[in-house]
Order: C-alpha cells, then structure tokens, then sequence
C-alpha cells in the first residue's frame, strides 16, 4: 500500500541527509498535543496505544491520519515515510446515520 | 455562659436521611407592622392590599418562585389568628374589592418563603401602573378622596389635601391587632426540608392553619410529614405534634418568665419511664452487638421466620427492616447477596450507633450532677445558653450538640413511625426528644425547668401533658378548608363603580386537598376492542382505546387494500342523470349489481393483487406489501381474513339471488293459432267456472258458434283430442242448431270473432315488438361492445404511447447522465450459506478480526455488529471504506485495469475533510496513493468520495469521462449539496491544471431513492457508489426498503472480502 508513497517521495528523501534514527512525533488531536520519539522501525501501533492510554479513549474509536491517510497499527514511520517533526492528527470514528 | 461539662463518650452518626429544623416554636411579636409597610399603606390607601396581592402573585407567576400565593382570609380575626406568612390578606364583608393585609411579622422587605423579596416588584408595579401621574416624589398621584403624599417620610402631617372633593382625613393608623398578645401565630418550628413536605405544601399550610387557628395560645402544632391512608375508607389523615410556645421574642431579656429550675432532672419524665427507655434501648444494642438480629427482604418474611427462642427481638428486628428501607433502601430482587448483606450491616450499625447514642445522651442529660452545675451557675434559667463570642464552644460540647441532633431525629423517626417495643412510652420518648432537641440547639434543657409562680405557664417547646400524647393522627378530612378561596379581582376598569353585589359562590372554595395528597383519578386502561350496538348499525366495532390500526366492518374492504391501490380502483356509482326515469327495480338491481362487482373486485385485489396500477414502476409488490405492514393492515388481515371471505361471500350471493335470472324468455315465435288456442283455453275455462248462470244465456251460445265457426275455419289437421273436441263442438253445433238462431246472434258471433282478432293481433304486435325491441338491444350491445372495444385499443394506444415517451425521457436522462436501469435486481436476497456466515458474526470474538479492507484497516464485531448489522445502526467509516472500495477494487478487476490507472477511484472518507481543511494542494498523497494523476485523470470513469459531515454520510462523485461532479444526499433524494459540488470542482480544476477546461465540467444531480428514516444513509451512501460506480440509475434499482437486507448484503460482501464469487458485480 505504501508503494506508491514511496515512488512518489523518492526524490525527496534522496535529497534529505541520512535518515535520523530517532523521530519526533507529533501527535494531536485538536484539544491535546503530545510528543512522541520513536525509532524509524517502531511500529506506530505502540504509540498509538499509548496515546489513546493517556486520553482515555479506546483504540477502535480513534483514528490515527498522516497527512489525510489512516495509519494502521503494522505502519511504520519507515512505511509512511514520516519525518522528523511530523504531525500525526487524531480524528473521532466517523459515524453517520441520519 | 455556660459550659457542659460532660463525659466524652461522643459516638454520634449522621447519616439519617432528613433534617428538620427542630427549632422551639416562639410566639411572634404581633407589633410587627414595619414603618415601611405603614407607609405604603397609608400611601396606597384602599388599593395597596389589592396591589401588594397583585404584586405577589405576579411574582409567584411569572418568576421561578413556586412559593404558594398567599391565602385571602374571610375575616381579619381570622388572618391574625390562624393565617400563616408575615403577609395576611382578607376580605372585609364578603367584598373582594375590599383587599385588606396586615403584616404579621417584622420583615421589611417583605419576603416570600423562599426569600425572594417582593417590594422592588411592588415598586415597579406601583410605576407601571400610574406612570403619567407620579408626583415629584415619585409617588402615585392621589386619586379622588385620597391623600397625596407630599414628603417622603409618610408623616401624617405633612398630607394634604389635594383635590377639592378630598375628604381631609387622617392617614390611616395601621390596623393593629387587637387581640391579646399571648394569641400566636403558627410559626414554622419543624419547617421540614424534606422534599415530600415541599410537594404538599398547599394543602399543609390550610392544615397548619386550622391547626394554629384551635390551638391558638399556649400549643401549637405542627403537621410532620407523616400522612396514612386508611385502607378500608380511602381516608386520609395526618399526624400532627404539639408543643408548647416559648415566650415571645419581644421579651427581648434572657429570662424566662415564670419558670424556675427543677428540683430533679428525672422529676419531668419520670424515672421509671427512663428506666424503661434507657433499659430498651441497652438491650438492643447489645441484641445487635451480639449480632442476635435477623435481616430479610420483606417484613412477611422476616415475620415468619421470627424464632423466639433464638434469644432475638421481633420487634427489633422490624424497627431495623424499616430503618433500613426508609434511610438506605429496600433490598431489591436483582441485589446481590452481597449488596443485600452490607445493606442488612448497615442498616443494623445505623440502628445500633443511633440508639447507642440516645442511651449516651440520656446517661448524660438525665443526672443530678448538671443540673447542679447549672444551678450554680445561673440563679434563674436563661432561654439560651450563649457562649460568649470569645469562649467557642469546645470539641466536646460540640460533639455533644451533634450527638443531641442525631438524638433527636432517631428519636423523632422512632415516635414518627415506628414505636415497636417502645408502647406506652410516647409521652415520656418525647420529652426526651426535646430535650436533645435542647441540648442541640443550646437552648435550656426542658427537664431542668418547672413552672413556678404561675402553674400555667408552660415549658417551652415541652409537649403537652396528657392522654393524647404528642402526637395525633387528624383526619384530612375533618379538617375544615372552606375559608380558604382563591380570590377573583373585580376588574381595575370599574373601580370607581359601585361595588356589585358579590356572590359567594364565585368564589370556589378548595374542598380537595391538593398535590400528592388528592389520590389520581384512575386512568382508563386500554381495553380490547368489542363489539357495541349503535344506533345506526346493528353491529360495528367500535374500539374502547383508541387503536388506530383497527377499522370497522363496515370499510372492511377498504382495509385491505393500501392506500395506493385504492386510488387505482375505478368506481363506477350509479350516477342519477342516467336514469331519469325512475326505474326502481332497475336501480336496485343495478345497485347490488355493482355492490357484487366491488365486492368481486375487492375479492381479487385481496387475495391475488392482479389489479392493474396505472403506474407499474411507481410501486412493486413488496411496497406495496411493506406499506400494509406499516399501516398494521397484515395484522388484521390475519386476524379479520375469514371474517372477510365470509362477507364477500355473502355478498355476492345474496346478490346473484336478488338479480333477476333473465328478464326476458326467448322470443319463441308463436303462431296465431297457438295464441287463440290459449285464449279460448282460458275462456273455456271460465266458462265452465260460471257454467250454472251462464249456461242458456245468449252470450254463452254466441260464443260456442263462434269458436265451432272459427275452429272449422282454421284446423284443418287436428289430432285425435282435437277430433273430439270438433266432435263435441259438432254436437253442440247440432244442439245450437235446434235453437233458434237469430241474425242478432250472428251479428253478436262476428263481433266476438273480431274482438278475438284484435285480441291476438295485439298480442302478436307484442310478440313482434318484442322481437324489435330484443334486436334493438342486440344491436344497442354490439355498438357497446365495440365502443368498449375501441375505447380499450385507444387507451392502449395511450398508454403505449406514454411508455413509449417515457422510454424516450429515460434514453434522453440515461444519455445525460449516463445511467442505466439494471439487468438484473441489484439488491438479492442472500443465500441461506451467507445467512449463518452473517449471523455467526454476533458470536465472533470480539477482539477478533473478522475481515480486512483494501485500505489495510481490519474489522472487529464491533463494526459489524454496532455498526452495520442492527437494524437501525449508524454505520462508520470502516464499513464505508471497506465496503467503497470494494467496489473500486471490483471495478478495476472486472475493467483490468491496473492500480495506476484505474477505471474506478474510491477515496477514504478521510479524503473531504482533508480537501476542506487543507485544501486541494495538500492531498496529492492520498491521490498518488490512489492513482489519481492530472494524466490519467480522464481516463477515469468514476470517482467515489464518502463524505461524512455533521453525523450523516453522503457521496460525492466525480466523472471525468462524462465531465460531471455530483453530490448524492439521501435525505434530498439524490440532490446534492452546492457548496459541495463547488468545492469538487475546485478540486478537479487544481488537480487538472492545464487540461482543465471550465465550460466541459459541470454539476449534476442524480435521482437516488429518498431515504426517510435517522439511520440508513450510510447503506444509501454505499448503495449508491455501487450504482455509480456501474453506471446504473440508483432510483431504479433499488428501493428504500430493500436497505435492511443492503446491510446483511454488504456485512457477507465485507466477510467475504470484495464483489467477487457469490456477489460479482457482473451481468448488471
């Protein structure tokens, strides 16, 4: 899924200096901004879950969005190519019925 | 100041659920008239009583203030005497127009209960009621014998007289009370905080101020809220507890007249009587320590399973059942038998800590040894005991006071309920009560005082003596309520009018106690429906609860036909024009004739639904059905079914036997022989019937020579009967010929011949006739027919010209939209596999994944059941993604298209908010990750966007091939949103650059079925991307009410992960 993210940004990230290991993640949801450092590798999941810990909030509510894409527990900043910096919004499930 | 000194032994507990101000009852000063409401009334003069009364009620009215409005008394004496509030209105005369008040007691702003004031709303109304005419105080300019106020501070004096006509008098002295000052008042010693007290506030002040009204002077009363309804009689009584007054607070020494200290603390209640008390309270608190209590849910229970030679107390242990229910709950069937268990515990601690605590206190109270203090300190007993301000109380006493409270209310609930095992000792608990009451509110203590110099003085605060202990059950309905009205103002129009005469019974007195002491009226329960005879018709149903899906027989076969069929019936009713003569015969025959037809037709639309609707595609079968579940009418077909064969049955027999089988015989031709033949048969006949005077009688011969003569003229061949007849006929002949025959009879034969000649000519003219008549009608129903025929072929030729045109406005919508009608039926119902793969969802793990979308994203039970399956669900951007680009995928598979250039796009829905947030620049990630490119941008037939906005799920679609944009609402059956499509087209511009070219774009709106319900536009939204996506027309392929099973279809479509196998979009 990310392959095409990949092909698109390939000439940015060539530009860029060499990968840092650790990342700074912005996490918001409008009300709350918590920073998050996780390795490249670390699966987003991990942050995720710590995240929704600390709002108070479940997992299966919320929805993590890089740049309008849903990132999914497996995603890595690595996958996404997140970097530094990088804001992750948090977004209620949308639910519609009327 | 004084100091108890007493053992520290504090164990108080204050979980009891009400307080009640236990404060002694004091006589209120009756010179209590402020200055300010002399003033106003010597200002206002007549009109102020009716003013102020305006003034409150209006407060009580249009503010949030619930107080009760103040009650109008009859009389003054009645008002100072038993009326209740520092404001007392009364009428004076029986004239209403004679509002008078008396201020009862100091407040000089004139407060209500809850202590909003009432005189700036005075003022204001004051304002507004004379605003041109204020004087330069700022006061009402004085009317006709009035006296104007002309300095500020209402001295008498200063008045004068202002108008000529004014009679010069006096401003009036403020109407004081003349009754003897010992005359109280009932103020509020127990203003009970409990909210049950509140409701019944209405009907307890006219209680309170009987009460007050009898018991005047030296006991007051007061209605706890306590109240019991006799089960026999319905009765309804109220207890009520009476105490003594304190002396009045215009006394303003410390001392209480009259009263010195007791020899003995016991002396007052008696010994013996604390003894008792102290004894019971000592053994069940040991009962208790010693855990010899049994607890149940229900007093039967607890009752029957009462063992006494446990060594327990019954009584005890119904005192602590009904503690337990009134301050913690009642143990309910669903609590745990934890829950139950720790409500028993506390019910019994509760129990046991307040009655340790009375123990104590009485231990404390009830001992020579303070007394003596006391004695020693004060020479006489104060009214208060008054710390001085820089000598706070210490913890102990404190304690104590606390300890004293809850003293007090254990022992209040204790008289007010529950006096189990405590018989007899009424009087004596409550004097004890208010001698913690005492102790509570640091007042002298009731035991340590006695009446001195004057026997009758009494203990304030003291209860009675006497047989009918403190408290007393009072009837309601011996209480007398009549002297309180609800006042009617004479309209202020006519206040310079007479006053009219006044009616008393306009003024209704409240008999009924209101609030929650008047018991309901009984509500009509809903009963079935049954039949009553009417007088119109013998039998109809008519329903005693209004049930709306009912009907009666006689529109029974309306009720089986929706609405929509009933408007496509044509009814054909006898119109009069056609039969303007009066053929009643006809019109009734006619009439049942058309009766059978409807009912006939009613027949066929019931059981088949063969009727023809004149517009096929406006309702299928099922909606039609779903329609008659919805009106209920199913239901009563069930139910009313045979009823309704029957009387269709019925009907058309009793009409197949009323009309006539055939009116007319076939035209059977008849020779004018056969009709002679019958003619003189019948004459033959009645001439043998009047043979005896007619034999020998001249007209008798002619006729014989006449039928032989015509017989031998006409028979030629005649039978072997005949034969005999022309024999006969030949005797008679002979027989006739021996008489005489004169030329008279000849004459008379020929013209009987010729009468028997006009006779069958006019019968053949009927027969003839006849024959016209039948081949008019013959031919009048061949016209018939064939204008029945011509009429049918034009309508045909109508309708298949509509069909044609509507064919030809479908071709034409379906080249500007570019939708087609499907195949096949989009929306099928499932296989009974899918079924139980569907239904097996619910008992899923809920933590297990049950199917993965394109996007990466899984699916719990939790999407599918919360969030698609139950009927009435909101669905969440998981099922719409999920189930969108499924779609998307299906497309592109079946197109083979690869996933840089696909035919089909479905965007996340995440993809509008970005678009609107961040604008079209920033979601080039999102297209790139879709394969939306400016390149193969019109290469792309459909562009899905799910938009969810505010709670509700709509669908934008973008097609590059057909240069449209649309936005489908299901609310607004289709139509779209502009602002949305605007924002669309921005998008398609931005992204385009170049080959945006602005006048080939343009936006559209597609026909979607209306969605009309609060849940379903998720299943809408899905539905009618597929539609799209396919190229199909969404309002004809599929309806409203197919959704319900639209939502199984796309769970099993998510299970089993795309429009592949079982739900192949091909073939549509």
């Amino acid at each position: 899924m990310a392959d095409n993210a990949e092909n698109g940004n390939a000439g940015a990230d060539a530009g860029a200096a060499a990968p840092v290991e650790h990342l700074n993640i912005k996490v918001t949801d409008n009300n709350n901004e918590v920073f998050f450092k996780i390795k490249r590798s670390t699966k987003l999941e991990k942050l995720m879950t710590a995240f929704c810990e600390r709002q108070g909030k479940t997992l299966a509510s919320v929805r993590f969005l890089f740049e309008g894409q849903r990132v999914q527990p497996t995603d890595t900043p690595d996958t996404l190519e997140m970097q530094d910096g990088d804001c992750l919004e948090v977004h209620q499930e949308q639910v519609g019925g009327c | 100041m004084v100091r108890l000194r007493l053992p520290r032994r504090a164990r108080a507990r204050t979980t009891f659920t009400t307080y009640h101000n236990l404060d002694t009852p004091l006589v209120p000063s009756l010179e209590a008239e402020t200055d300010l409401f002399t003033s106003q009334r010597a200002l206002e003069g007549r009109y102020f009583a009716r003013q102020l009364y305006i003034t409150i009620r209006n407060r009580h009215f249009m503010s949030d203030c619930s107080c009760p409005v103040p009650t109008i008394y009859t009389s003054k004496e009645e008002a100072i005497i038993s009326g209740i509030g520092h404001l007392r209105f009364y009428v004076t005369g029986n004239d209403p127009s004679q509002l008078s008040v008396v201020q009862a007691s100091c407040d000089p702003h004139w407060h209500c209960e809850c202590g909003k004031e009432y005189l700036p709303v005075y003022q204001e109304l004051i304002r507004r009621e004379h605003p041109p005419s204020l004087n330069r105080y700022g006061k009402r300019v004085a009317e006709t014998g009035e006296l104007e106020l002309i300095t500020e501070n209402a001295d008498h004096k200063a008045v004068e007289k202002v108008l000529p006509g004014a009679v010069h008098e006096s401003t009036p002295k403020p109407e004081l009370p003349t009754e003897s000052p010992m005359e109280s008042s009932w103020i509020n010693p127990f203003a009970l905080a409990s909210q049950a007290l509140t409701t019944m506030t209405a009907p307890l002040h006219a209680v309170r101020n009987f009460i007050s009204g009898f018991f005047q002077g030296e006991t007051n009363y007061d209605v706890v809220d306590t109240r019991k309804v006799d089960d026999t009689n319905g009765n309804v009584s109220v207890k009520r507890l009476k105490r003594h007054c304190g002396p009045s607070i215009d006394s303003v020494s410390d001392e209480l007249p009259g009263i010195s200290w007791a020899d003995d603390a016991t002396s007052y209640i008696g010994k013996d009587a604390l003894a008792h008390i102290a004894q019971i309270l000592h053994h069940r608190v040991d009962l208790i320590n010693r855990s010899k209590v049994t607890c149940s849910h229900s007093l039967e229970d607890l009752e029957s399973r009462f063992d006494p030679n446990q060594g327990e107390d019954l009584e005890l242990n119904i005192a602590i059942h009904k503690l337990m229910n009134e301050a913690i709950g009642p143990v309910r069937p669903s609590d745990s038998t934890r829950r139950r268990e720790s409500k028993y515990r506390e019910a019994r601690q509760l129990y046991r800590d307040a009655a340790s605590t009375v123990y104590d206190l009485m231990q404390e109270i009830y001992t020579q040894h303070n007394l003596e203090g006391y004695k020693t300190l004060l020479p006489k007993p104060p009214r208060k005991i008054v710390y001085d301000k820089y000598d706070e109380p210490d913890e102990h006493t404190r304690s104590l006071q606390e300890k004293a409270r809850v003293a007090a209310e254990f022992i209040e609930w204790v008289l007010r309920n529950h006096m189990h095992g405590m018989e007899g000792f009424e009087e004596a608990l409550s004097k004890v009560f208010v001698d913690a009451n005492a102790v509570h509110k640091r007042e002298i203590i009731p035991s340590y005082i006695k009446p001195t110099a004057n026997e009758s003085s009494s203990i304030p605060g003291s209860f009675p003596t006497g047989p009918g202990s403190a408290f007393e059950d009072v009837s309601i309905n011996d209480l007398n309520f009549t002297y309180r009205w609800e006042y009617k103002f004479p309209s202020t129009d006519q206040e310079n009018t007479k006053p009219t005469p006044v009616n008393v019974n306009e003024f209704r007195p409240i008999l009924e106690p209101k609030g929650i002491l008047k018991k309901p009226k009984d509500w009509p329960t809903p009963q079935s429906p049954k039949y009553v005879a009417t007088p119109e018709r013998n039998r109809r149903l008519d329903f005693v609860a209004p049930v709306a899906s009912y009907a009666s027989p006689k529109e029974v076969p309306a009720q089986v036909m929706s609405l929509k069929d009933a408007i496509n019936v044509q009814w054909q009713h006898p119109t009069e024009t056609q039969h303007s003569v009066i053929d009643w015969e006809n019109i009734v025959t006619r009439n049942a004739g058309q009766t059978a037809t409807n009912c006939e037709r009613f027949a066929k639309v019931d059981k088949s639904r063969s009727f023809t609707v004149s517009d096929a595609s406006r309702w299928t079968e099922k909606e039609v059905e779903r329609d008659d579940a919805e009106m209920g009418l199913r239901v009563n077909e069930a139910k009313y079914g045979p009823f309704l064969d029957d009387l269709r049955q019925d009907m058309v027999e009793k009409f197949r036997a009323s009309a006539p089988t055939e009116s007319k015989p076939e035209p059977n031709i008849k020779t004018r022989r056969q009709i002679l033949q019958q003619i003189r048969q019948q004459r033959k006949q009645k001439t043998s019937q009047g043979a005896h005077e007619e034999k020998g009688s001249r007209l008798h011969r002619f006729f014989r020579k006449a039928e032989q003569e015509d017989t031998m003229a006409t028979e030629t061949v005649i039978s072997g009967e005949s034969q005999r007849t022309a024999n006969i006929s030949v005797e008679q002949v002979s027989a006739a010929g021996q008489v005489q025959q004169s030329t008279e009879d000849d004459d008379l034969a020929i013209a009987t011949k010729k009468l028997e000649d006009l006779e069958v000519n006019r019968q053949l003219a009927d027969e003839v006739e006849d024959g016209i008549r039948r081949a008019i009608e013959e031919r009048f129903r061949e016209a018939e027919k064939q204008r029945k025929e011509a009429e049918r072929k034009r309508r045909e030729e109508k309708r298949r010209q509509e069909q044609e045109q509507k064919r030809r406005e479908e071709a034409e919508q379906a080249s500007r939209t570019g939708l087609r009608v499907p195949k096949r039926p989009l929306i099928e119902s499932l296989t009974n596999d899918w079924e139980k793969k569907v239904a097996g969802v619910l008992q899923a793990n809920p933590n297990a994944k049950l199917a993965d979308i394109p996007d990466g994203s899984s699916l719990t039970k939790r999407d599918f059941v919360e969030k698609l399956l139950e009927p009435q669900a909101w669905l969440n951007d998981n099922v719409i993604i999920g189930s969108i680009s499924h779609i998307a995928t299906a497309i592109n598979q079946s197109a083979g298209a690869q996933k840089t250039d696909p035919k089909c796009v479905a965007f996340s829905s995440y993809f509008w908010p970005r678009l609107i947030s961040a604008g079209p620049s920033s979601c080039g990630r999102l297209m790139r990750r879709e394969g939306v490119r400016k390149n193969n941008f019109f290469d792309i037939d459909t562009i899905l966007i799910p938009i969810c906005d505010g709670m509700h799920w709509t669908l934008a679609v973008v097609r590059p091939g057909k240069r449209t944009v649309a936005h489908l609402d299901s609310m607004r059956a289709g139509a779209g949103h502009r602002n949305i499509k605007e924002k669309l087209l921005e998008w398609v511009k931005v992204t385009l650059e170049e080959r945006w070219v602005a006048s080939e774009w343009s936006a559209i709106d597609y026909e979607a079925p209306r969605q009309t319900n609060g849940y379903d536009c998720g299943v809408f939204t899905i539905t009618n991307a597929l539609c799209l996506a396919l190229g199909l027309d969404p309002k004809k392929s599929y309806s409203a009410g197919q959704l319900t099973l639209q939502r199984r279809r796309l769970a099993a479509v998510l299970l089993n992960g795309g429009f592949t196998d079982d739900f192949s979009l091909e073939g549509f």
